[in-house]
């Protein structure tokens, strides 16, 4: 074996971190939570992004129209045969699923619920949510090659749970397919509508989903400008006090 | 500012409300169900074109058949039955075998299922339709062969050969041997075997006149040869010809001579031909008309 320099060792070091700094791990934008104003300064929608995944048909939740390895790790906590922790490559995410909140607090507030609920789903509820699931002849969840079907309606559920849950009103669920919404009764009809996003090629669903986000952004505006107007003239409280009073100009 | 302010109201809102934006203890959740997806949440359209592929369309309340429904006791179509039809036909035979082997194979996928990988009847249907399919190309394949091969011999050595027996034919043979001639001078001249099909600026060109002499010839000679001397040779051109082609050999002879005696009959200059006969083609043409009128 040819002897190594010192330099040399500590140039292929370097390499190797280089190399691992510079792996992609997803889109920057959705890394790490973000809270209603860190959305509000990103110049994010209220939105909700749920993807399916077509290989396993695992569902990932996103704030922002993109997905990251973080958000994996976080989503898919006990991975087991059944249950992989699914790849990140973005050929196998498709949207699913695109749900506009009236506001930025409820939006953080769905997100947190549904991760919350499919910890639960994963740790300290697996065996309750096992016998909701469909099971094959030998006890598994029923699957066909790697595609177990549940975990996205699983996901469905959990919108529905969240939503009625929190009773987050003016709520649009744009779907993919109004086909994944399941039956009416699911759903509180209040709180609720339903929509299909707009047919588009794959390939562009990033430019789609990009301009949902903008339409979506642009509406609020107007809805705050509409409630804001009617505050004003109902002559509340809040706007008799100067809340920027003492802060800096 | 605005900010400021609207993060006041929204908490303003969020106080009013009664729900908190949290789960209060996630060990008291109680789990949903999955929710099934279902077709109930869109409409399909009824003549959706994919609907061609079920047996009953959109009324298609199973895929699969009862296997007393099925037609154990079909065959595949047979060479000869093939034979005599037309490449529309077998055009139109093909996918209609192709769509019936779509929907066998896709009741064959769901019959594995339910008679635990038995689908040996649907194979079975599967492959007359199969066979069916060899067999249109096998018969295209003749004639293509067939069309190849009257490409290398000369057609007027044909035509002579062809003359010769359609003249020399017997009684019972001609019957076949006209249907052949309708055949031929449509592939050798162009000519429709319906005058209902002519295309008048079209269809009448050189090849079309040649046609007629020859038809005519044909039909002439073989009447003669049963009915010497019943008219003085040669025919004076496609005035006289023209009979022989749009009616039966008797009548064209009777209409000849009623020319001759007239003294209607002429040959015509080459620059008048093509006109003449457009014009005498549109008027038999329109003569079973005028027919139906003078009834009623």
């Amino acid at each position: 074996m040819a002897m190594k320099l010192r330099a040399e060792k500590k140039m292929r070091k370097h390499l190797i971190e280089q190399l691992k700094a510079r792996k992609v791990l997803g889109a920057r934008i959705a890394q790490g939570f973000k809270s209603a104003q860190d959305l509000q300064k990103l110049n994010l929608a209220p939105q909700v992004f749920m993807y399916k995944n077509m290989f396993s048909g695992q569902v990932l939740y996103s704030q922002t129209p993109g997905y990251h390895q973080d958000q994996i790790d976080e989503q898919f906590v006990r991975p087991n045969w059944e249950n992989r922790k699914p790849s990140r490559r973005n050929d196998m995410w498709r949207i699913m699923c695109v749900v506009n909140f009236a506001s930025y607090e409820y939006a953080v507030a769905a997100y947190e619920g549904l991760v919350q609920l499919r910890k639960v789903r994963d740790t300290m509820s697996r065996a309750e949510a096992k016998q909701t699931r469909k099971l094959n002849e030998d006890g598994n969840i029923w699957y066909y090659g790697q595609y177990r079907p549940t975990y996205s309606q699983e996901a469905v559920a959990d919108l529905a749970h969240v939503i009625e849950e929190f009773e987050l009103e003016n709520t649009t669920a744009m779907w993919e397919s109004l086909w994944r919404k399941g039956e009416e009764e699911h759903w509180r009809q209040d709180l609720v509508q339903h929509d299909v996003l707009p047919l588009t090629n794959p390939r562009f669903e990033t430019v789609m989903l990009d301009e949902l986000r903008e339409k979506a952004l642009h509406a609020f505006a107007q809805e705050r400008e509409l409630s804001q107007n009617t505050e004003l003239v109902e002559g509340r409280p809040t706007d008799n006090v100067d809340i920027t009073e003492g802060l800096p100009v | 500012m605005i900010s400021a302010r609207r993060a006041i109201l929204v908490s303003a809102r969020t106080l009013q409300r009664t729900k908190p934006l949290r789960f209060a203890d996630p060990k008291k959740i109680r789990l949903r169900e999955p929710i099934v997806p279902t077709h109930k949440n869109f409409d399909v359209s009824p003549d959706h074109p994919l609907w061609a592929f079920f047996r009953d369309g959109n009324k298609t309340e199973t895929v699969l058949r009862s296997k007393d429904d099925l037609s154990t006791d079909s065959r595949p179509w047979d060479m000869p039955e093939l034979r005599l039809k037309s490449f529309d036909d077998l055009h139109r035979l093909w996918y209609l075998n192709a769509l019936e082997r779509n929907r066998i194979s896709t009741e064959a996928e769901v019959a594995k299922e339910i008679y635990n990988g038995d689908v040996s009847l649907f194979t079975k249907l599967d492959d007359n339709h199969l066979m069916t399919q060899k067999r249109i190309k096998q018969t295209l394949l003749e004639r293509q062969v067939a069309y190849e091969r009257a490409q290398l011999s000369s057609p007027e050595e044909y035509l002579q050969l062809f003359e010769d027996k359609y003249i020399n034919a017997d009684e019972s043979a001609i019957a076949e041997y006209n249907e052949k001639l309708v055949r031929l001078q449509y592939a050798i001249f162009g000519i429709e075997p319906d005058l209902s099909e002519y295309n008048l600026e079209e269809d009448i060109n050189v090849k079309f006149v040649e046609g007629l002499s020859y038809v005519a010839k044909l039909k002439l000679g073989r009447y003669l040869a049963s009915n010497p001397g019943a008219l003085e040779l040669p025919l004076n051109g496609v005035m006289e010809e023209l009979p022989f082609l749009v009616r039966d050999p008797e009548v064209a002879v009777e209409e000849v001579r009623a020319m001759r005696e007239e003294g209607v009959s002429r040959k015509l200059d080459n620059i008048e031909v093509f006109a003449f006969l457009r014009n005498a083609i549109e008027a038999v043409r329109s003569e079973p008309e005028e027919l139906a009128e003078e009834e009623n």
